[in-house]
């Protein structure tokens, strides 16, 4: 299932991420996750967040509308995303013929939400 | 005679005082220090808060990179993980509830100085508040902010 609407989110044990720009932020508490400190980044220029690895078990820790199945996506123009582990090391690979991107994994729990949805850059321009 | 009925009435004045070295006269400009202090602090406190605001973004911005440098560090395996999370506390902020009123005034004046873009997850860290505060505020932005407002 590929999700493309703002909002629309995903979770999952393993997340795989794929962005032409990537914006690590500073780490906060998130209360409802009982003040845990999460690692947030945020993914531009056409981001994709794939699940990878489902949550074991496959419930919900953060939003109860995120798709929770492998291979559940969300694509959209900007992504922000958190994990309760900071998001290891990334590859860049070629994505297209003609442009390089950012492909990486999470490594443990971990949280993905549509900010700003590709139909939402079209509409504008 | 004036001069001294002035002096007389209050102690304290700001003086200017022109003197040419060819010319018989000297002019002396007198200006009542309480009128000159109240004009300076009212120009102070119209733009204070919007200092204030301004100030803090430097400093968040300022935190941002500091731990963008200690990631990059992280990335490259220059810290090992266990290192990284422990420095990475110096830089976690817990969010705050802040007023939508407070919030929008803020937004209003770093939009009208900066003329740059933020997505609401970007203002939230910058504000240390939780992202729906920044929506909530963002809503009440008048016609088409909110477009400009949350695209990168």
């Amino acid at each position: 299932m590929v999700l493309t609407k703002i909002g629309e989110s995903v979770e999952g044990k393993k997340l795989a991420f794929q962005c032409r720009k990537f914006h690590p932020q500073r780490p906060y508490k998130e209360e409802r996750l009982d003040n845990i400190t999460v690692f947030p980044v945020k993914l531009t220029i056409f981001g994709i967040a794939v699940i990878d690895t489902e949550l074991n078990p496959k419930k919900f820790f953060f939003n109860k509308s995120s798709a929770l199945n492998k291979d559940d996506e969300i694509r959209g123009e900007a992504i922000k995303a958190f994990s309760i582990k900071p998001i290891p090391d990334k590859t860049v690979k070629p994505a297209t013929g003609r442009h390089k991107a950012n492909f990486f994994y999470s490594k443990d729990d971990t949280y993905a939400e549509i900010e700003i949805s590709i139909r939402h850059i079209l509409e504008k321009k | 005679m004036y001069f001294q009925e002035l002096i007389s009435d209050s102690p304290l004045y700001r003086q200017k005082l022109d003197f040419e070295p060819t010319s018989s006269s000297v002019n002396i400009d007198l200006t009542h220090t309480e009128i000159f202090r109240s004009n300076i602090e009212n120009i102070y406190s119209k733009f204070e808060s919007d200092i204030k605001t301004l100030a803090n973004v430097i400093k968040s911005q300022k935190k941002l990179i500091e731990y963008n440098s200690l990631y990059n560090a992280f990335l490259i395996d220059q810290i090992s993980e266990e290192e990284f999370i422990k420095e990475s506390e110096n830089y976690t902020y817990s969010p705050q509830d802040i007023d939508s009123e407070v919030l929008l005034n803020k937004l209003t004046c770093l939009f009208k100085y900066t003329g740059c873009e933020f997505t609401s997850s970007e203002l939230a860290e910058i504000f240390q508040c939780r992202q729906e505060n920044i929506e909530e505020s963002l809503r009440q932005l008048p016609n088409n902010s909110f477009t400009v407002a949350t695209i990168t």
